[in-house]
Order: C-alpha cells, then sequence, then structure tokens
C-alpha cells in the first residue's frame, strides 16, 4: 500500500505542471472561495453567530478537508473509474489486497497537499487573533471530529464508486460531490429545513467542517462528538456493505 | 505521364519535444527551466506518384512514415520542401483538396462514438456534398461488399474493433476521393479481417483508378496489395520500386527448401549454396539464381525427394537486412 | 463551397450534436445537477437575507437572482475546452481536420445543439425550486424581454471564444484544462455566480463590471430579473459587445497559430 502511494507521488512529481496547476491553484481556489464569506460579514458583521475570525477557522478546516478529497480521495476515484470502465479493474480484482482498500490508493496528487498548509497556518493564525488556545482536551475532541469528518468523506467517495459500476455516465457524480463539498464552506446554521437536514444527515457536510471548526473554538461538546463519530462510522460501514455488492455485480467491460 | 497525383521534393519536418531528466530534483527544476529538443522526423524525401498507383510505405517504427502521411493529408505543416497533392498544396487545407482526398487511421476514428456509424455517413454526405443518389448507390454498394447492412445500426462503441474500420472505410470512401491514405488499417485485426479489407481496398483501386499509399505493420498487406513500395528510414527515403527489386538488390540468393531421406555431406552441400538450416529430412539453402535449375534438378535427384520450394526471401527478413547496413543506403537505390 | 451548402452542412451537424446529447443524456443530467450550484446558494443567502435584507437585496430578490443565474448557466455554457484538451491530446482532431468543414464551426454547432435538451432537463428544477420558494417576483418589461435573447447570445459567445482560446492551448501545452479552471475559480466570484457582483464592496463592483466575467453571467441575469436602468442597460450591452469581439479575434488568432504547430503529439 505505501509502495503503492510512494509510486504515484514519485510520477507526481515528475510533472512539474502539477505544482501550478493542483497546489498553486487549490490554494489560490481556498483564498478565492472565501469572498462569498466576506460579502455575508462585510454586510452582516457575523454569519448565524460565527464572526470573522472563526469563520476562518472554519475556512481553515474546510481547506484541510479539500485538501484530504484533492490528495487522496478524488485521484483514487477517478483512477478507479477509469479501470471500471476500460475493465481493467481485473488486474486490481485480482491483487491479493482489499480491493476496496487497493481502489483507495490508486492515485495520489501530493501537490494539493499545499492546501493542507495553507488550512493548518490558517486555522493557527484565526485561533491566535481570536485569543484562544485550544487546552488539551479541545484539541482531542477536535482531533475527533477530523477523524469523523474523514470517514464522512471517504464513506461518501466509495458510494459514489459504487454508483458508478451500474451506470458509466455516473462518473460525473465525483464532480457533483466536489461542488457540494464547497458549500461546507458555510456553517451549517445557514441552512434551513430540509436543505439542514440533507447536509446533516445524507451528505453531512455539517459534520466534515463545522464540527471540527466549531471544537476547535471550544464550542463543541462530548455528545456532538459521539454523534459525528458514529455518523461516520455508519456511513464506512454503508459504504463497505455497497462495495461488496457492487463488485459481486461487477461485469468486466468487454472493449 | 498525366501530373502526378503525388509529388514531394526535398520535403523535411521537426518537431520539438520537452525534455525531463529523472528524479525529483530535475522535476523541481523543470518548473522554471523547460529544456526542449528538436526531433528530425523527416529529413530529406523526394518522390513522385502517378495516379492510380498502390504503394507501399515501408519503415521501422519512428522511421517517419506516419508523419509523411500526415504531411501529404494535409494535416502538418512541412518544415521545408514542396508537397503537392492532386494538384494542391496540402496544409492550405482547400475544400477541393480535402474532398478529393481520404485518410484512414487504423488507431484513430471519425465515427461518432455513441451513435450508429451511419449517422456519420449522413453528416458526410451533407458536408462532402454528395449527390443523393450517388450516396445511395455508393452506400448500397460497400454494404454489400463489406457485409455491413446491420451493423452500421448499432452505436459504434459496441462494434469489434474489424467492424469499426469497415465502417470507418466506408465514412472515408463516401465521397469518392481520388486519393487515399491508410494508415496501419488492419492493426490489431485477425488474418480474415484482414483479408477481406484488403481486397475492398484493391478493388476500390482498380474500379475507380484511386491513388492508394499505405503504410503497415503486416508486410503480407504490403506485399499482397502494392506493386511499389517506399522504403524509409531515419526520415529519408532507403529504396523506391518493386518488391522483386527490393529482394534482387537486398539478397539475391533463392531460398530452396526440400525434404528427403538423406542428404550429402555439409562440405558437398556447401558447393551448392549456403546452408540456412538442416534438420532430420529437411534442407533449406539460399542459392544463386543462376545456379538455381541445376541445384533443383539434383535435389529431385535424392532419394525419397518432396516439397521442393523455391521462394524469395521472405520481405521481412529484406527489409530487416536493409536497416541493419546503414552505411550503404545508397546502394539499394535503384 | 455554396452558402447554401454551407447552411446545410450545419444543419447536419447540428443534428448530430443533438443525436450526441441524447445519447448522452444522463451524464448531461448529472452534469446539470453539478452546475445546482446557484440553487444552494440560493438557499444561503434567502437564508442569510431572512430577517434583513442585504444590502438592496431582500430574500425575493435572492431567489430571483439565483434561479435567474442558473438557467442562463445552463443556456450559456459549452464545454469545446475538454474536447479540443482531448482532442489535441489523443489525435482524435485529425478526423475533424481532414473533413472539408472548419472544426470550429463543427464544435460550435455541437455545442449549441446540446442547448435545447439542456434547457428541457433544467427547466423542472429551476420550476421546482421556484415553487419551493414561494414564487417568482418578477415582471420584466417588454423591451428587457426583446433584447434578452442579446444579452444570452453575447454571453455564449463569450464562454465559448474563452474555452476555444484556453482549449487552443492544448496545442502547446499539457494541461490546458487547469488554467481554464483558474477561469472558472474567478469566474465563480467575479461572475455574480456565488453572490450578486452588486453586493460587493463598493468600489469593487464597479470594476468587476467592466471584466467579461460579469459580461458572462451577472449581466444577462440583471436584465431578465429587471435590476438595470436604460442607462446601464445600454453600458452592460455596449461591454459586452467589446468583450466578444476582442475574445472572438483572440480566439481565432490562437487557433491560427495552433494549428500550425499541431502533431507534435503524435496525432
Amino acid at each position: 500500500m505505501a509502495a503503492q502511494l510512494r509510486l504515484s507521488a514519485l510520477a507526481a512529481a515528475q510533472y512539474r505542471v502539477g505544482f501550478w496547476t493542483e497546489g498553486v491553484l487549490a490554494v489560490f481556489w481556498s483564498l478565492v472561495g472565501i469572498v462569498p464569506l466576506w460579502v455575508a460579514i462585510d454586510h452582516r458583521g457575523a454569519v448565524v453567530g460565527w464572526g470573522p475570525w472563526e469563520l476562518m477557522v472554519l475556512t481553515g478546516c474546510f481547506a484541510a478537508l479539500s485538501s484530504v478529497f484533492g490528495a487522496f480521495l478524488q485521484p483514487a476515484l477517478i483512477e478507479s473509474m477509469n479501470h471500471i470502465r476500460r475493465g481493467t479493474l481485473d488486474h486490481v480484482l485480482l491483487r491479493p489486497a482489499d480491493s476496496l482498500l487497493l481502489c483507495l490508493v490508486a492515485a495520489f496528487s501530493p501537490w494539493r497537499l499545499l492546501e493542507l498548509v495553507f488550512g493548518l497556518v490558517l486555522i493557527a493564525l484565526s485561533l491566535a487573533r481570536l485569543g484562544v488556545t485550544p487546552e488539551l482536551a479541545s484539541v482531542g475532541v477536535a482531533l475527533g471530529m477530523g477523524l469523523a469528518s474523514v470517514a464522512c468523506l471517504y464513506g461518501l467517495g466509495i458510494l459514489t464508486l459504487c454508483l458508478s459500476f451500474r451506470a458509466m455516465q455516473l462518473q460525473n457524480l465525483t464532480y457533483l460531490f466536489e461542488a457540494l463539498l464547497d458549500f461546507s464552506r458555510w456553517p451549517i446554521g445557514v441552512f434551513r429545513g430540509l436543505l439542514k437536514a440533507l447536509f446533516t444527515f445524507v451528505i453531512p457536510l455539517a459534520v466534515m467542517t463545522t464540527y471540527p471548526a466549531a471544537a476547535l473554538i471550544g464550542r463543541a461538546d462530548v455528545t456532538t462528538l459521539a454523534s459525528a463519530l458514529l455518523t461516520g462510522a455508519a456511513l464506512l460501514v454503508v459504504a463497505r456493505l455497497c462495495w461488496q455488492v457492487a463488485v459481486r455485480g461487477y461485469t468486466s467491460a468487454s472493449s | 505521364m498525366a501530373e502526378p497525383a503525388v509529388q514531394v521534393e526535398g520535403l523535411g519536418k521537426r518537431f520539438e519535444v520537452a525534455e525531463r531528466g529523472a528524479g525529483l530534483r530535475a522535476a523541481l527544476r523543470a518548473l522554471v527551466h523547460r529544456r526542449v529538443r528538436v526531433v528530425e522526423a523527416v529529413r530529406e524525401l523526394s518522390f513522385a506518384l502517378a495516379p492510380g498507383e498502390r504503394v507501399g510505405l515501408l519503415g521501422p517504427n519512428g522511421a517517419g512514415k506516419t508523419t509523411t502521411l500526415k504531411i501529404l493529408a494535409g494535416l502538418l505543416y512541412p518544415s521545408r520542401g514542396q508537397v503537392r497533392v492532386a494538384g494542391f498544396t496540402p496544409h492550405l487545407r482547400k475544400y477541393e483538396f480535402l474532398r478529393s482526398i481520404s485518410l484512414v487511421m487504423g488507431h484513430k476514428r471519425q465515427l461518432s462514438w455513441d451513435l450508429p456509424a451511419v449517422d456519420t455517413f449522413e453528416l458526410n454526405r451533407v458536408i462532402y456534398d454528395i449527390d443523393a443518389s450517388a450516396y445511395r448507390r455508393r452506400l448500397d454498394d460497400f454494404v454489400e461488399r463489406l457485409g455491413l447492412a446491420s451493423i452500421m445500426f448499432k452505436p459504434v462503441r459496441q462494434l469489434s474493433l474489424g467492424e469499426r474500420m469497415k465502417c470507418e472505410l466506408v465514412a472515408a470512401l463516401l465521397h469518392e476521393p481520388s486519393i487515399l491514405f491508410l494508415d496501419e488499417p488492419t492493426l490489431g485485426m485477425d488474418v480474415s479481417m484482414q483479408l477481406a479489407i484488403r481486397a475492398f481496398v484493391r478493388e476500390y483501386n482498380e474500379e475507380r483508378g484511386a491513388t492508394i499509399v499505405l503504410t503497415s505493420h503486416y508486410m503480407q498487406d504490403v506485399s499482397a496489395l502494392c506493386p511499389r513500395i517506399l522504403v524509409i528510414n531515419d526520415g529519408a527515403l532507403r529504396f523506391d520500386g518493386t518488391i522483386e527489386a527490393l529482394t534482387r538488390t537486398i539478397r539475391p540468393l533463392r531460398r530452396v527448401s526440400v525434404r528427403a531421406e538423406s542428404f550429402p555431406e555439409d562440405a558437398a552441400l556447401a558447393d551448392w549454396g549456403r546452408v540456412i538450416e538442416r534438420a532430420g529430412d529437411r534442407l533449406v539453402l539460399d542459392v544463386e539464381p543462376e545456379r538455381v535449375p541445376e541445384v533443383v534438378s539434383r535435389l529431385v535427384g535424392l532419394p525419397d525427394s518432396r516439397e521442393l520450394l523455391v521462394r524469395e526471401a521472405p520481405l521481412e527478413e529484406v527489409l530487416r537486412e536493409l536497416f541493419a547496413r546503414p552505411d550503404d543506403a545508397d546502394e539499394a537505390r535503384p | 463551397m455554396s452558402a447554401r451548402h454551407q447552411l446545410r452542412a450545419l444543419a447536419a451537424l447540428w443534428r448530430l450534436g443533438f443525436a450526441e446529447a441524447s445519447a448522452y443524456r444522463v451524464a448531461l443530467f448529472v452534469w446539470i445537477l453539478t452546475s445546482t450550484f446557484p440553487l444552494i446558494s440560493l438557499a444561503l443567502w434567502a437564508g442569510i437575507a431572512r430577517d434583513a435584507p442585504v444590502g438592496d437585496f431582500t430574500q425575493r430578490d435572492f431567489v430571483a437572482y439565483f434561479v435567474g443565474a442558473f438557467l442562463i448557466r445552463q443556456l450559456t455554457s459549452s464545454w469545446v475546452v475538454w474536447d479540443l484538451e482531448r482532442q489535441i491530446a489523443t489525435g482524435e482532431l485529425s478526423a475533424l481536420l481532414l473533413r472539408p468543414i472548419h472544426p470550429l464551426l463543427h464544435h460550435l454547432m455541437t455545442n449549441l445543439a446540446a442547448l435545447p435538451l439542456r434547457a428541457a432537463l433544467a427547466a423542472p428544477l429551476a420550476i421546482a425550486v421556484l415553487v419551493a420558494a414561494g414564487g417568482l417576483q418578477i415582471a420584466p418589461s417588454s423591451l428587457e424581454l426583446l433584447v434578452l435573447p442579446l444579452a444570452l447570445v453575447g454571453a455564449w459567445l463569450i464562454n465559448f471564444s474563452v474555452q476555444l482560446i484556453i482549449g487552443s492551448l492544448a496545442f502547446w501545452i499539457t494541461s490546458s484544462s487547469a488554467l481554464y479552471e483558474l477561469w472558472m475559480t474567478c469566474y465563480v466570484v467575479l461572475s455574480g455566480y456565488a453572490v450578486p457582483t452588486s453586493l460587493l464592496p463598493a468600489g469593487m463592483t464597479t470594476a468587476v463590471r467592466y471584466l467579461p466575467f460579469h459580461a458572462a453571467l451577472g449581466f444577462p441575469v440583471e436584465l431578465l430579473i429587471g435590476r438595470l436602468s436604460p442607462a446601464e442597460l445600454l453600458t452592460g450591452f455596449a461591454v459586452q459587445c467589446c468583450w466578444v469581439v476582442a475574445l472572438a479575434l483572440a480566439a481565432g488568432w490562437t487557433w491560427r497559430r495552433g494549428a500550425r504547430v499541431y502533431g507534435a503529439v503524435g496525432a
């Protein structure tokens, strides 16, 4: 597994364009994406109880998550979908390791990790501005939230992959996923009614960025942590089951 | 002779290729500085083809065959030299020029992937401004010859490689081009499909007097279709003439094989010709052309002599030998 | 080639493009779902504006604005940048170059041909959102309805030309679509896609209105929902016209230069 990752990292480093097209572009997008938040702050002073620097902590969490998505999950999904389309998934299924894990490390874009660095720096800066020195306990809670967040991300990613077994044309779903992820820049409180339910329970954007950010600024309790971890675990289990069903229905493409 | 269908003089084509060293350091250095290497795909090429000829372009990988073909079809701009095809300068891509040629590539397609081939045929009918009745007539003719009746209504992605190539050929020939370029048309196909495509191309050439220029890795394609061959290596012309002429220049010896109960000693055989293979009841000799009748009569006289065969060396071997000695290139020119 | 023949060829290309779009309808629908971004922005901003207007936008205004943005985005987008990048990298472009009709006309028609299907798939979504958000309160004047198609054509041409320019860069560089992502990043915030440009800080709003991004989306949206004064309308058209001409010329130039170097990648 580690060997596979090292190989794709080396491959990616060979392409100088990756530095500009993946790394720098992603950081740029993280920055530019702040504009709508800034407009809201400009007119309102705060968004559903989140002040400017608190929103920056959230933005940092978003950048970190988006980096994990862009560096690990998205390239692996796209590569695996290509395997499915060309019928070369056979090679993956034949290898003596768990097929789902192999699919999830099928490709790696190291340059996207620049965005992670950016996110962490942003979080540190914003916390300093807020005058918050995170206690050990809240760091622990935040780490737990981060874990739940990544679990949700991967659960959804695996579900997307499973869907693409059913119809090749559903491969665009990765982009839909990416587009939706963008709304996790906003605290979940801005959404109401159906969308709030959707983004809390079905596509848990709340667990993915709002909760970790809330934990960092000391607004989360152990109950939220428990529910977040539960959501993440449940999504992973469901995704795993779907994967088993999907692989059973895999008909190796003939051409 | 009328104006040549294809006239090439002093053609050259160079590409710039970006280079990158191995390892992380080189990759980082390449972030700011890009190294470029110039590749001469075609160095110096001159030849002329008469209308109605069938000509094979031969050469090892990277010899410049495909590049030449693409320049002739107007896809690439030549770096130097003069090219005239059907009386036009190809890279200007005049409407009349494009209507009088076609290029079929074994690994590329013009057919729309998710639609039936007949939709692309219909598009070409309008784009090439083909008269409706002529279109009907040609399509029916092609469909019958290639057996496409049911195939052409299926989405292209569901077709086999051979079926797809048949449809590609039809799409390329509906406007009845007077010059047809074929780049590896039988790539990856089974033998019966190769035969069908070969026969179809030959009939098209004979019935409409079209010029055919073919590149192929399958020597059988070339030797069965093309009376004349151009051998290209390293971007330059190494030979121009018939296959027989090439064989006689490179490998003048005839290859004689026979089976018999027993053969004379090696020393005696060496007097007849060069021994290529001697195993059990089988003997293969390379013999000077003028001594063939004499050697054959002796071989026939051997005990239980059978399966006597005299032929020229196979094209593959001739070419391998031609490419293996780059220094006496001029010797091969007739 | 005669004008009549040219027209018939365009019609044939359109038919082919329409047939292709129908074959890809599922992918097209997922793609439309992907571009529901404005509809979620709608929920978000309508939420923020629930208690009091944001700038001069009430909750209702946001609904009208973002539904308009969604529809206009659907009607003015193309995908020639990805087609070109792929065709240049794999050499598929050769097949188009061999046909006696300009490859750009081919792209133009196939992109246009998908529009009716796109509109048909997107309209129900827009209507559903409007119903859920409690109806629409816009009454565009007849003049505005009359000039809206013009603004749409202009917006479409700007998007198409930019994609052509960036797509043609694939003749020289390997990942031109990444450059397009850079363009899209700016587009999202500067065109009024994520937030109406009039809500940006005052100085910025004025500057942003002269950029091609706004001309390609914000301008037709504001025209549709009747937020433009006659003077602003005229300025908008003038800016849009300038960008269409400049970008179309640049696209033609890039394409011609690129076609000369085509083939270095094993076309």
